[in-house]
């Protein structure tokens, strides 16, 4: 049965895909990238040497050291253990955010694609409002709408963030997919399932759909990225995580004004930034490659 | 479609453009869980009829469709409200920052236009070669890094550790600059003011290589790759076989073409780089309608953000309707779409 199955078009068209990965060291490279942030995130207790929020007040401000590779914070705390920890909340925004925006933002295209007409119309035009903000500064304005004005926040900050974040990208998600469906509805297999008497739901979502995953893909794996860089950007001017999680922008935010003296405190996190975001964008690229066979050579 | 008509269209597209715009700038005002007066209240306590008097002062008791209109009539005489945490209108306080903002926006697209088109085009030209390499792992490390670390990075070597530039705001303190346009290296030109010339650019240039960074990336990228493709073509084979010299096969023939992605991908960034102000301008204190933003959400003064916002939006939505015309005057399929 096995080898039945290793004949599928399918399975033939993984391997073909699996053998042009290992082609590309740079996408090759992404995914080891991404794994190595992985273990981090699985096995954080493990690696941190130390809790990331114990206040160690003989130790403040220590360089790097064997001791405390990316040396301490002005409360003892080791900087190498936080960031460690980080890339946990740097997986949350990241999934999070992307899980919600691919959502709904495939679920209007489709919508708006199959159905076409006035429901293609008014997605579109409101994907076009969201569009027209730049996305960082309707994020912004977005999560300080949800702050309280007697301080604090009515949705916990990093929630707050990661939602914002998540409503912002929802359009690039809704253009692709509907762009992918409407090459796609005109097919002859979608006519077929049409004769055959499937329901709307279901050539939506069975037959159209699968044939969109492929930049859906893509699209994903690269946002991922920059979805965390502008969490991190929002934790930075103080909307998002807030002190003393050890969430990397927030890091960045608290050892900013230890310049230039304690450099270690705001280096290091932008550089775990950098390296996870960079990750995400040659495993992306690697895939652009591999799942667009128009850039097969 | 004649390119007059087609201007036309789109300036009539903007109209729902900026209705909805203004709508969810008015409804993240006046629907959120905080209740407005409350939000201009702030911390204070107030009694009832307080309330109820600064309700009907601010129009707060007149149905929410009417409350639009005039939201918009106020947005188009250029009032929009008073700030919380300063004792002016906020359309003042942002037009006393704007030209800053204007100053390091457009120093760091012309950067990453020039900069990222001209790399771009080599790094294409010389595919796979030492320069390509280099200018590929620029490309990569601007997508990839936050623009507001990058900022602290670059004040940590430039301006604390070797001391080259200057690093916070736009001018040094001892310097005298008459006020004319507000954009601090054009008055010092219109001025004859040498000294406060260099000041203003120098204070300019780690700002604005830090803002223009990501987007001189992204144009670089798609300059490459479009141009790649474009040279690949039998136009440039022909080009090439009738004898003429490289230089013109490049710059007559490809390059045309392969800047049309390319000004798509610089009227999107404009976008990115508006998001990016906000956070450059606060890392080297710049004292543009970004940094005050991020200094009003500290005040939580709402007004002031959501005005700030606007006048971003509007920025966002002009800068891509020029791209739009100018593709269309490009490539004159795009009129027919």
């Amino acid at each position: 049965m096995f080898e039945e199955m290793r004949k599928e078009p399918f399975f033939k068209e993984m391997r073909y895909s699996m053998h042009l990965l290992g082609q590309s060291y740079l996408s090759i490279a992404g995914l080891a990238i991404i794994l190595l942030f992985v273990f981090m995130a699985v096995f954080t207790s493990f690696i941190a040497p130390y809790e990331p929020n114990v206040i160690d007040l003989a130790n403040t401000l220590q360089p790097p050291s064997l001791e405390h590779l990316m040396g301490t914070d002005e409360y003892g705390r080791d900087v190498f253990s936080r960031v460690i920890y980080g890339t946990r909340y740097a997986f949350l925004e990241g999934l999070l955010a992307v899980s919600i925006s691919l959502t709904v933002g495939t679920t209007l295209g489709l919508l708006s694609g199959y159905r076409g007409g006035m429901t293609d119309e008014v997605t579109m035009r409101l994907m076009d409002i969201l569009l027209a903000f730049p996305y960082l500064v309707l994020a912004i304005c977005i999560v300080s709408a949800l702050m309280k004005p007697e301080g604090g926040f009515f949705l916990d900050p990093l929630m707050s963030g990661i939602l914002a974040i998540s409503i912002v990208s929802i359009p690039s998600y809704a253009r692709l997919v509907r762009g992918t469906v409407l090459s796609v509805k005109e097919t002859e297999f979608v006519e077929a399932a049409r004769a055959n008497g499937a329901s709307s739901l279901r050539i939506a979502f069975v037959h159209i759909l699968p044939n969109s995953l492929a930049p859906i893909i893509v699209e994903a794996t690269m946002s991922l990225g920059t979805v965390v860089i502008s969490a991190a950007g929002l934790s930075f001017i103080g909307l998002g995580a807030q002190p003393p999680t050890p969430e990397w922008g927030a890091l960045i935010a608290s050892g900013r004004f230890l310049l230039p003296t304690y450099w270690w405190c705001a280096t290091f996190p932008g550089i775990m930034i950098l390296l996870f975001v960079m990750g995400f964008n040659l495993f992306g690229d690697g895939l652009r490659d591999i799942l667009d066979p128009r850039l097969r050579r | 479609m004649k390119l007059r008509d087609y201007i036309a269209r789109r300036l009539l597209l903007l109209i729902p453009t900026i209705i909805g715009v203004t709508l969810v700038t008015f409804l993240l005002t006046n629907l959120m869980p905080g209740n407005p007066v409350r939000l201009l209240l702030g911390e204070r306590a107030a009694s009832p009829e307080t309330i109820a008097a600064l309700e009907a002062q601010y129009g707060l008791d007149r149905p929410l469709y009417i409350r639009y209109f005039v939201y918009l009539r106020n947005l188009f005489m250029g009032d929009l409200g008073m700030a919380i945490h300063t004792p002016f209108p906020v359309s003042t306080e942002i037009m006393a920052r704007l030209p800053a903002t204007i100053e390091l926006g457009v120093t760091a697209l012309v950067l990453a236009t020039i900069v990222g088109i001209a790399v771009g085009i080599i790094s294409a030209v010389r595919s796979n070669r030492l320069s390509d390499h280099v200018s590929r792992v620029f490309a990569l490390t601007g997508v990839s890094m936050p623009v507001f670390w990058l900022g602290l990075m670059l004040l940590l070597l430039f301006y604390y550790r070797l001391g080259w530039l200057p690093g916070m705001g736009r001018l040094s303190v001892s310097i005298g600059l008459e006020h004319i346009t507000g954009l601090h290296t054009i008055d010092a030109i219109l001025t004859g003011n040498l000294t406060a010339f260099v000041d203003a650019v120098k204070h300019l240039i780690l700002p604005a290589f830090c803002l223009s960074w990501l987007e001189m990336a992204m144009i670089m990228r798609i300059t490459r790759s479009s141009m790649l493709e474009v040279i690949r073509q039998d136009y440039i084979r022909t080009a090439r076989s009738k004898g003429l010299r490289e230089r013109v096969v490049i710059y007559r023939h490809a390059l045309r073409n392969a800047m049309i992605p390319t000004i798509t991908i610089v009227g999107l960034s404009v976008g990115a780089l508006l998001g990016g102000a906000v956070l450059t301008e606060t890392v080297f204190a710049w004292p543009g309608i970004g940094s005050f933003m991020v200094e009003s959400i500290s005040f939580k003064d709402i007004p002031v953000v959501l005005g700030i916002t606007v006048v971003l939006a509007f920025a966002n939505i002009f800068s891509n309707l020029i791209v739009d015309i100018l593709y269309g005057v490009l490539d004159p399929r795009v009129r027919y779409g």
